[in-house]
């Protein structure tokens, strides 16, 4: 694909998503949001993969995840790839918000991470003060499914955390620490709350700065609901759709940020940093 | 030759031979681990092929070199000297990736040039020095690119001085990392032959304040490089603890007064980053003594007070102000700055050129005596003294040397423009406002949006005035009448000269009449191209000025007559300049409009004689007046409507001319793509000659300027749609008012003939007309007129998109704008309704208005007795349009509405039976055909069958009639015309009727004529039974003629039975059963 054709393609995709909701507030709604993301941003990897069954993350089937993966490899080893940018999601558990935001970018084809910046992996448990407490890094999505899944089914059925690590084990085998991914660099970075902007921002201040590569950070307030994160997560997909579009991210970021608030009617925080 | 050399042969062949830009990217990156990991002595053989790429069309090739030459120079920085020119070619790149990784490339192999030829003091290496030499090149262009307009080139620039700044620094006490991963001057060796550490700390020094003053003083600064320099700042000091202070003065400067012309969006991020950046510094040791300033602004920035108590050293630390980080004047400082770092990058060129010519020469200052001492007392003081008060030092010594005599020499007419407008840039921060609104929200708003208001929107004037500054040239400016006392004498300000500095001044210069007005038009033609001709970023915010600063201009010319008639030069330059590219000058037609609109209000004000409304009390009476300009303008509209005699919409349903179109004829639009801008500015400047003289009255004299303005600026924009399209949607919602002709020329731009339904004109034409109505109150009434008006279009396309506007309209519109739509529609309707017109067109209008009238009363049901009632009194030929459509309608009432509905059939006037039956037809036998009638179709047909004795209100339920019911009313129904016997007749004969097929043939039989009640119906009736073959058959016929043939006397048309057409008939359907019947009817 050339890359005026690119362009194009993430502009026209950027327009149709563009404006929406104001946020998600019941199932009913997200599940609206869904079958908008599927039926108004067709996945540009779709004519790769026959049927990616974009719509929702409990109808990606592992077989459709590996077919969607095969293809992304396929189409990074001998052809250009179809967005030019590194994206990392952040939020603070790297399992909500950051990995549906995963999810919907993988979708699209965008080249995609996600991380947590807390100090460990925290899911709701049976009680507000007894959560399920995990380390980064040391434990998979699947393990943590069995465990949770042994623990008391019914209720974390009923709470959307088996259905959410079911989703995330599909995508990646666990969840990953940002702070301890110093060795990856990305284009921009997307992060799900204040917070955790300004805790990217400090990690990546106090890193041995080696290589000068600018790293855009922006920050978008999300809840950590599902709902929430899947209205964020098609937000992050229309502010990565606004960028792919640029000629220039670096010059014309300004105006991708207002444009991303007049559609969106969410305030952006930015920033730069260096690697 | 060794198998890596025969592979890297090969991929250089490929690599020329691709076309694909992934596959040379591809090649050159497997080339680069081959001569650079595999096998780094095979990159001095192919050093030549490689750097062909250079000249590659593609960037990401070009990029991909510079990865290569990265490699291979931090592996070997012997190698740079060698790279020199191709990273030099590529420097200067016209592709912003290219030139960003470039600079990147030189931050980083400098960095490890320095890092490998700093420790090797007396045991020099030739390739150290060649090297160093070429970075030293290196630098001097990447510097230059600093004020590049791309904010990402200038960012990696900061970013490259950022590393310089660390390498040309010494580490001290809480300097954060280690010295093996953070090279300083500390690596220098003590007698080393080119490192020169008193010029480079100097070097290190000037560039740091060449930051600070970056972020400081810049006008345009975008918020990336903003972000950037602070990211930057933050960065020195936490690793040379040295510049604490400066750069916590620098932060908490930029996080007190942000840049003014960033978005509030811009804002908000920077104070996030800072918040960030401030709490890792204020976490350092070395910031301690500056804890008392920090604290506060860290609780204001939100920051747990936990952070700050777990830190906070105020209570052991004496503290030091920020106050004498910075200096004073920042811009001087700037100009200073840029000067000493122009000179010494200069000087190190030649430095170089000398060392490379004279092969051994020694820095200065480099000399044998020089050893750990020396170095050991320039970290101290570079420790204890002032770091940026060398700034101000810098800034008078550069202004010495620009006596006032060379800058008299060079002062023209256009520099002296020049000058005054550049003066207007660096207006004070505080600018008043005779606007009380504007006051009032300031005292409201955050401190930066105040001013970034006042910067754009203050009178330029009154902040000179206030200002005090009172020059000789201050009258060559136009200045608008001002109504309210005369200007106050004031002292000019005398700036406290410094001592040893030089008194500037200008003498008084007087002006004749003629060299005001070409000083006047040559920085009016000025600043109107400045402010048109902008670009992105913050030179926006430039320009918003230079638009407040014309528009000035142009109002102060508003009180010549000339200038009323729109007849004056500034006003033809400006139609000119906007109609030659009207779409890049939206920005300067809003504020324009905005600043014409405004001072006709004045005018009114003036007119009025309200001496209570001064500069100082506009802004309190300014809403105040707005609505009593808004009265003023709608009684002079309706009056312009009645004068015009268009009327309300009772009477302009014909047609699809609008009353506003009549006001003022629009000119006609040239939509060929071809048309010239030369043409464009003539329309534009004709429309407003034609505004001007036209006196339609549809303008008062007041508004008469602003109408005209407004008027060419849209006729000029929609002569270049649809590229215009944004631009005139921005103009119609923000302007401040929006004539009738205005809308009518919205609506010229329709096209009238029968054009493609996703017309782009089309379609835009009516969203505006939308849009317009819905947000614009002033206007709403012609809007809706020419809206509502399409819908009857002969143009089907455009009476089908217009209908379709509307009823989109009705639906997003608020309850008050419902209502008038709606009596707009029924007006329109009843007109149509009593048309005598009977061709198909006037049918299709009909069809047309009622079709968008019942689209509007599908909620609103009680409206259909309006229908109704004009149903009762059309014509003919406009009964059976209206009939046409009614289907879809009624149901969608019926189900919206049922018991309103209902009710609405009961109550229908005299000759609307047609109507009501209709729709009691579409309703029942829409219940039918999904299960049955249901109980209130039923009930209402009852109700109005026993309210009109009229049968025919029966017939739509006569499945849900019981079995006496339908005997007792056959009677009846048989009465009726021939054709309704034929329909009542199916009705009876389907299975869902009570009454079953011998018994009504029975009953068919038993019946008399008598009155309305025919013969010739009865037989009808009897021939439809016969026809109905499936449901009469054989033997149902044979029991009912029996039965027939039993009653006595006989029934009267048992004899047509008898005939012998009937009796053949029989026999086909009886046969052996017919002699029977026969026999038993001979012998009666």
């Amino acid at each position: 694909m050339s890359d005026a054709k690119r362009k194009e393609a993430a502009a026209a995709v950027a327009e149709s998503t563009a404006g929406g909701d104001d946020g998600g507030e019941n199932a009913a709604k997200r599940s609206k949001l869904m079958e908008e993301s599927a039926s108004q941003a067709p996945s540009p990897i779709s004519d790769a993969a026959p049927s990616p069954q974009a719509a929702s993350p409990s109808s990606l089937t592992a077989s459709s995840t590996t077919q969607l993966a095969s293809a992304q490899d396929e189409r990074a080893s001998d052809s250009e790839p179809l967005y030019r940018f590194r994206y990392a999601v952040v939020c603070s558990s790297n399992q909500n918000r950051s990995m549906e935001a995963h999810l919907f970018l993988k979708q699209r084809g965008f080249n995609v991470e996600s991380y947590g910046t807390g100090s460990c992996v925290k899911i709701p448990g049976p009680s507000i003060d007894r959560p399920n407490v995990f380390e980064f890094d040391s434990i998979s999505y699947d393990e943590m499914y069995k465990q949770l899944e042994a623990q008391n089914k019914a209720l974390y059925q009923q709470t959307g955390m088996l259905a959410m690590l079911d989703r995330n084990r599909k995508i990646k085998r666990n969840p990953e620490k940002f702070q301890r991914a110093t060795d990856k660099r990305f284009d921009i970075i997307l992060t799900c709350e204040t917070r955790i902007f300004d805790e990217v921002v400090r990690d990546l201040q106090q890193r041995d700065n080696t290589t000068g590569e600018l790293v855009h950070i922006c920050n978008l307030d999300i809840k950590d609901t599902h709902e929430c994160a899947t209205q964020g997560a098609l937000n992050f997909v229309h502010l990565a759709q606004l960028m792919e579009a640029t000629d220039d991210l670096d010059e014309e970021v300004e105006a991708v940020i207002a444009r991303f608030e007049d559609d969106t009617g969410e305030e952006l925080m930015h920033s730069v940093a260096f690697y | 030759m060794s198998d890596v050399h025969t592979q890297v042969v090969a991929l250089l062949n490929e690599l020329h031979a691709s076309t694909r830009k992934v596959d040379k990217v591809n090649r050159l990156r497997d080339v680069e681990e081959f001569v650079v990991r595999k096998d780094p002595g095979l990159l001095d053989s192919f050093f030549d092929e490689l750097i062909q790429t250079q000249t590659d069309a593609e960037p990401a090739v070009r990029v991909q070199l510079i990865s290569l030459l990265e490699a291979a120079c931090l592996q070997d920085t012997a190698i740079i000297a060698r790279a020199l020119p191709t990273l030099e070619y590529l420097l200067a790149d016209e592709t912003p990736v290219v030139v960003k990784r470039a600079v990147r490339c030189c931050a980083n192999i400098t960095r490890q040039c320095f890092a490998q030829a700093a420790p090797h003091g007396i045991n020099r290496h030739p390739s150290h020095e060649a090297a160093w030499a070429a970075c030293i090149k290196l630098k001097a262009q990447v510097l230059a690119l600093r004020a590049d307009k791309n904010p990402g080139v200038s960012s990696h620039v900061f970013h490259f001085m950022e590393t310089l700044v660390l390498l040309f620094s010494y580490r001290t006490r809480g300097s954060v990392g280690t010295q093996q991963t953070d090279a300083s001057l500390d690596l220098v060796a003590p007698e080393h032959p080119f490192l020169n550490t008193a010029k480079l700390r100097k070097q290190g020094r000037i560039l740091f304040s060449t930051l600070v003053t970056s972020l400081l003083a810049s006008h345009d600064i975008s918020s990336v490089l903003a972000g950037t320099i602070t990211t930057s700042l933050t960065s020195i000091a936490e690793r040379r603890p040295v510049f604490m202070g400066p750069v916590l003065a620098t932060l908490v400067r930029i996080l007190d007064e942000p840049p003014i012309h960033f978005s509030m969006s811009a804002v908000r991020s920077m104070r996030r980053t800072l918040r960030a950046q401030l709490l890792i510094l204020f976490k350092h040791e070395a910031s301690a003594e500056f804890h008392d300033e920090l604290v506060p602004r860290l609780e204001g920035l939100g920051v747990a007070q936990r952070d700050i108590n777990d830190y906070d050293k105020r209570s052991e630390v004496r503290a030091r102000p920020l106050d004498g980080f910075l200096p004073k004047d920042i811009e001087t400082a700037v100009a200073a700055d840029e000067a000493v770092v122009d000179e010494d990058e200069k000087m190190q060129g030649e430095e170089t050129k000398e060392q490379e010519g004279g092969g051994e020469g020694e820095g200065e200052g480099g000399g044998e005596g020089e050893g750990e001492e020396k170095k050991e007392e320039e970290k101290k003081e570079e420790e204890g003294e002032e770091q940026l008060s060398a700034l101000e030092k810098a800034a008078q010594e550069q202004m010495a040397k620009y006596p006032f005599e060379k800058l008299k020499a060079t002062l023209s007419l256009d520099s002296l423009v020049d000058l005054v407008i550049t003066s207007l840039l660096a207006l004070p921060d505080e600018l008043p406002t005779g606007d009380a609104e504007l006051t009032a929200r300031a005292h409201r708003a955050p401190k930066h949006e105040t001013r970034q208001t006042e910067r754009q929107r203050g009178d330029v004037r009154e902040a000179i005035r206030k200002d005090e500054v009172e020059t000789s040239l201050a009258p060559a400016l136009p200045m608008a009448p001002r109504p309210d006392n005369k200007p106050k004498k004031t002292k000019p300000v005398v700036t406290p000269s410094r001592p040893g500095a030089k008194r500037f001044a200008l003498r008084p210069v007087t002006l004749s009449a003629a060299a005001k007005q070409r000083l006047c038009m040559a920085a009016f033609r000025r600043i109107l191209n400045s402010a048109c001709n902008g670009g992105r970023r913050g030179v926006r915010a430039r320009m918003s000025t230079f638009a407040t600063v014309a528009c000035q201009m142009l109002s102060g010319q508003a009180v010549d007559g000339a200038a009323v008639k729109g007849t004056d030069p500034m006003t033809k330059e400006t139609l000119e300049v906007v109609g030659s590219n009207p779409v890049a000058r939206a920005d300067f037609i809003n504020t324009w409009l905005f600043h014409e609109w405004w001072q006709a209000v004045q005018r009114q004000q003036q007119g009025d004689g309200n001496s209570d409304v001064g500069a100082g009390g506009v802004g309190d009476s300014r809403e105040k007046e707005t609505a009593r300009v808004k009265e003023e303008e709608e009684v002079g509209d309706q009056a312009s409507q009645q004068a015009s005699g268009g009327g309300g919409g009772g009477g302009g349903g014909d047609g699809g001319e609008s009353v506003v179109a009549k006001e003022e004829a629009p000119v006609h639009m040239d939509t060929s793509t071809d048309a010239t801008t030369t043409t464009t500015a003539a329309a534009a400047s004709s429309a407003l000659g034609k505004q001007n003289s036209g006196g339609s009255g549809q303008s008062d004299g007041v508004f008469g300027r602003y109408d005209a303005c407004a008027m060419a600026c849209l006729q000029a924009l929609l002569t270049q749609l649809p590229m215009s399209e944004a631009a005139v949607t921005r103009l119609l919602s923000d302007c401040p008012r929006v004539s009738s002709a205005m809308v009518a020329n919205v609506t010229a731009i329709i096209p009238t003939d029968e054009s493609d339904e996703d017309d782009p004109q089309l379609r835009f034409a009516l969203l505006t007309l939308r849009s317009l109505a819905l947000k614009r109150e002033d206007c709403r009434e012609a809007c809706l007129q020419a809206l509502l008006s399409s819908c009857t279009s002969r143009s089907e396309t455009l009476g089908t998109a217009a209908t379709s506007t509307s009823l989109q309209l009705f639906e997003t519109a608020p309850e008050a704008m419902r209502d008038s739509i709606l009596s707009f529609a029924e007006n329109a309707m009843l007109a149509a309704l009593r048309t005598t017109e009977v061709d198909q067109a006037a049918k299709t209008a009909v069809a047309a208005q009622c079709r968008l009238f019942f689209q509007l009363v599908l909620t609103r049901v009680h409206k259909f007795n309006s229908l109704v009632q004009g149903y009762a009194t059309a014509t003919p030929s406009a009964k059976r349009a209206l009939l046409s459509i009614l289907q879809h309608p009624v149901s969608e009432m019926r189900r919206r509405e049922p018991t309103a509905f209902f009710e609405a059939l009961l109550h229908f006037p005299h000759n609307a039976e047609s109507l009501v039956l209709r729709a009691l037809h579409t309703i029942c036998d829409a219940e039918e055909a999904k299960r049955k009638v249901s109980a209130e179709a039923r009930a209402c047909a009852m109700a109005l069958y026993e309210k009109t004795h009229d049968v025919r209100f029966l017939i739509p339920i006569i499945s849900a009639l019981t079995q006496t019911q339908l005997e007792d009313h056959l009677a009846e129904f048989l009465s009726l015309p021939a054709r309704v016997v034929k329909q009542v007749m199916q009705r009876l004969l389907k299975p869902t009727c009570r009454l079953d097929p011998p018994t009504l043939l029975l009953q068919l039989h038993k019946l008399e004529p008598a009155g309305a009640l025919k013969i010739s119906n009865i037989i009808v009736a009897v021939d439809a039974c016969f026809q109905r073959r499936d449901v009469y058959t054989q033997p149902l016929l044979s029991t009912v003629l029996e039965q027939l043939a039993e009653l006595s006397p006989p029934p009267r048309l048992l004899m047509r039975t008898a005939s012998p057409d009937l009796a053949a008939q029989l026999k086909t359907y009886c046969g052996e059963h017919t002699d029977s019947p026969l026999a038993k009817l001979v012998q009666a």
